[in-house]
């Protein structure tokens, strides 16, 4: 069973409309594995993450997590996104809501926790964000880095199997990219398997396994970060990288 | 997704929905200041001045439209109660995903918009009567609600609306249910939108709710007539009747301004004033009032049933218990209440957003417990001693 790769994804196909966001991806993430997903705007990277945890309902194809095959029962698809955390481009934290109170609201009313156990459990994960200082403030009161790793914090409440990161450090001021980076490479370190969407070469280089290059929807190129970046095979990921490198 | 190559810590509206260039506003808002006060100050002049200098019309006047004042209030207030119901469903209906309840509740909404509220208490009152006869206080209450419950719902549908989609992500992806995250993430944060609006309908109702009058309900208006037809002085009457409903107008619209004035004051350096305080205070009155109103309602419809049932025991009972739920619900949920989250404050200072139960009951003997029946108790109070429902109808001309 272990050794079974903990996401499978099976000739997926999505389409909005007429576009097709997606055509035909196939990839396997094992476990602890982190997996790099690049390529220009459009190519349906971030799509391909949000199939995973069934933000968008895929056309056709099939995605097993750890081995269960996602259909769209309602009920199986919340208890999978309990153990798939995603972190988004945006944050998405609550602004009600104290940073504490963003942290707990998940292992609250998804595991049912007593409040005491989860609030120990922020504040465990504030620590090793980082931000034990903030744990009551509101997150407008937070700079976009400090956000960001709130949003990691959130996710990691709920234990996941697996974490999801749809661009993290593209809505950053470029200060705050490495405080934001530095949780993500500890939390590779811990053996967290992690499928991160992102153009930071240096997270790829130091973190990542494989590297996946996407375009038009397809999978053009996957290989280990240092081949991709010096050797690429292909004439699109050369293209690719001569506009993202300069 | 946003556009890659302009990078921003913060993009997207404003994280409760509510950003305002003050500097724009300064100048005009300063008008509309002194014009309030302009305003209320005359009509406070007026009525008094007249009541003294000419007791004779104005001072009988204001006794005779009096009656009147507490049915206006009674009828918007038992209107805006169910129309709230009401537009909650419309709204949650409006923005639904399944098409049927959709269309529903737009095909409602589109409908009621396009009639005159007039019409739409004529049709119920006279039209229906062909097939169900209903009593003058039903139809009333019934129209304004109907009608209501639609420009509510839409409210509520831009409140729901209003709130980023990345909300509803990020709570459904940490594997919150859709009906889980409505409730702990959209609507708490779209209530904050939705509150001064909702406020302004409830302005706008005590307003249309002289429309009620041509049902021989006894409002002000129609006490008011009662009054100007039997001693002819037209003028004197509606006057005073005019700047009775603009006395009451401006308050209700100072209160709102101070609503929706907190809620901008999400920064916690500002001071929270005083009026803020009592703002807050206010809402939570309502709601609660509201909660009496629902229960009280019910319990009478029991009482029917049940004649020998201690009544009044059953129902100051039930309202503690109502209003202890309410209370703690939102006190231990989010350290405060609606009304003063509405304004963005924290009545007793305290930095602690999760009270033990112990400060909860403190907070809630404190402030509230004696509160809940206080409309209640006004309603039942009646200066000529009569019962509430004889008193709503009546249409008896002067005073004993």
């Amino acid at each position: 069973m272990s050794t079974t790769p903990i996401v499978q994804i099976r000739n997926l196909h999505k389409r909005f409309g007429r576009v097709h966001a997606l055509n035909d991806v196939s990839l396997d993430v094992e476990r602890g594995e982190v997996v790099v997903i690049i390529g220009p705007s459009g190519s349906g990277k971030s799509t391909l993450l949000r199939c995973v945890n069934r933000l968008e309902v895929p056309t056709s194809g099939t995605i097993s997590i750890d081995g269960v095959e996602i259909r769209g029962d309602e009920h199986q698809v919340n208890q999978m996104r309990a153990e798939v955390g995603m972190v988004f481009q945006q944050f998405n934290l609550f602004p009600h809501m104290t940073v504490t109170e963003n942290i707990i609201l998940g292992p609250m009313v998804v595991h049912k926790w007593e409040r005491d156990r989860a609030v120990a459990l922020a504040h465990q994960l504030l620590d090793k964000v980082g931000i034990p200082e903030k744990a009551d403030a509101y997150p407008e009161q937070l700079s976009g880095g400090q956000q960001q790793r709130v949003a990691i914090a959130r996710s990691l409440a709920m234990q996941p199997k697996i974490m999801l990161f749809d661009e993290p450090t593209s809505a950053l001021d470029p200060e705050m990219i490495k405080e934001v980076l530095d949780v993500m490479l500890d939390l590779a370190r811990d053996g967290m398997t992690m499928m991160v969407v992102s153009h930071e070469m240096g997270f790829a280089r130091n973190a990542a396994r494989r590297i996946v290059f996407m375009d038009q929807g397809q999978i053009i190129e996957m290989t280990t970060p240092e081949l991709l970046y010096t050797a690429p095979q292909h004439e699109r990921t050369k293209r690719f990288l001569s506009q993202i490198l300069h | 997704m946003k556009s890659e190559s302009h990078p921003h810590p913060r993009p997207g509206p404003h994280p409760h929905g509510w950003q305002q260039d003050d500097s724009a506003l300064i100048p005009r808002e300063r008008s509309l200041q002194i014009a309030w006060w302009i305003a209320i100050v005359a009509a406070v002049v007026f009525i008094i001045g007249a009541a003294i200098i000419k007791p004779v019309p104005y001072r009988e006047i204001i006794g005779f439209i009096g009656d009147g004042l507490v049915v206006t209030f009674q009828v918007t207030i038992v209107s805006m109660t169910f129309a709230l119901i009401l537009g909650l469903i419309a709204g949650l209906g409006r923005t639904a995903t399944n098409s049927f309840f959709n269309i529903l509740a737009s095909l409602y909404v589109e409908v009621i918009r396009g009639i005159p509220l007039l019409a739409q208490l004529f049709w119920i009152y006279y039209a229906m009567s062909k097939y169900i006869k209903l009593g003058p206080q039903v139809s009333a209450v019934l129209g304004l609600t109907i009608c209501y419950g639609a420009y509510i719902g839409e409210t509520f549908r831009g409140g729901i609306q209003s709130i980023p989609k990345g909300q509803m992500e990020a709570a459904r992806a940490l594997g919150l249910t859709r009906g889980q995250a409505m409730r702990y993430v959209i609507i708490p944060q779209a209530v904050r939108v939705i509150l001064p609006p909702v406020g302004n309908e409830f302005i706008a109702m005590l307003k249309d709710s002289s429309l009620v009058s041509v049902l021989a309900i006894s409002d002000m208006l129609r006490r008011g007539r009662e009054y100007a037809s039997r001693t002819f002085a037209y003028f004197e009457t509606y006057t005073l009747v005019a700047l009775v409903y603009l006395l009451v107008t401006l308050i209700f619209s100072r209160v709102v301004f101070y609503i929706e004035h907190g809620m901008s004051r999400q920064d916690k350096d500002k001071p929270v004033t005083l009026m803020h305080r009592l703002a807050g205070v206010v809402v939570d009155l309502v709601v609660l009032d509201f909660i009496g109103l629902i229960v009280y309602a019910l319990i009478q419809s029991l009482a029917l049933v049940v004649a020998e049932l201690p009544v009044y025991t059953v129902l100051l009972s039930a309202m503690l218990v109502l209003g202890l739920i309410y209370l703690l619900f939102f006190w231990t949920r989010m350290g405060r209440t609606p009304g003063m989250m509405a304004v963005g404050l924290r009545l007793f200072g305290e930095r602690d957003t999760h009270p033990t139960l112990g400060q909860a009951l403190k907070r809630l003997l404190f402030l509230i417990l004696p509160l809940p029946g206080l409309s209640l108790l006004w309603m039942q109070w009646s200066p000529t001693g009569e019962a509430l429902h004889d008193r709503f109808t009546h249409t008896r001309v002067g005073r004993d």
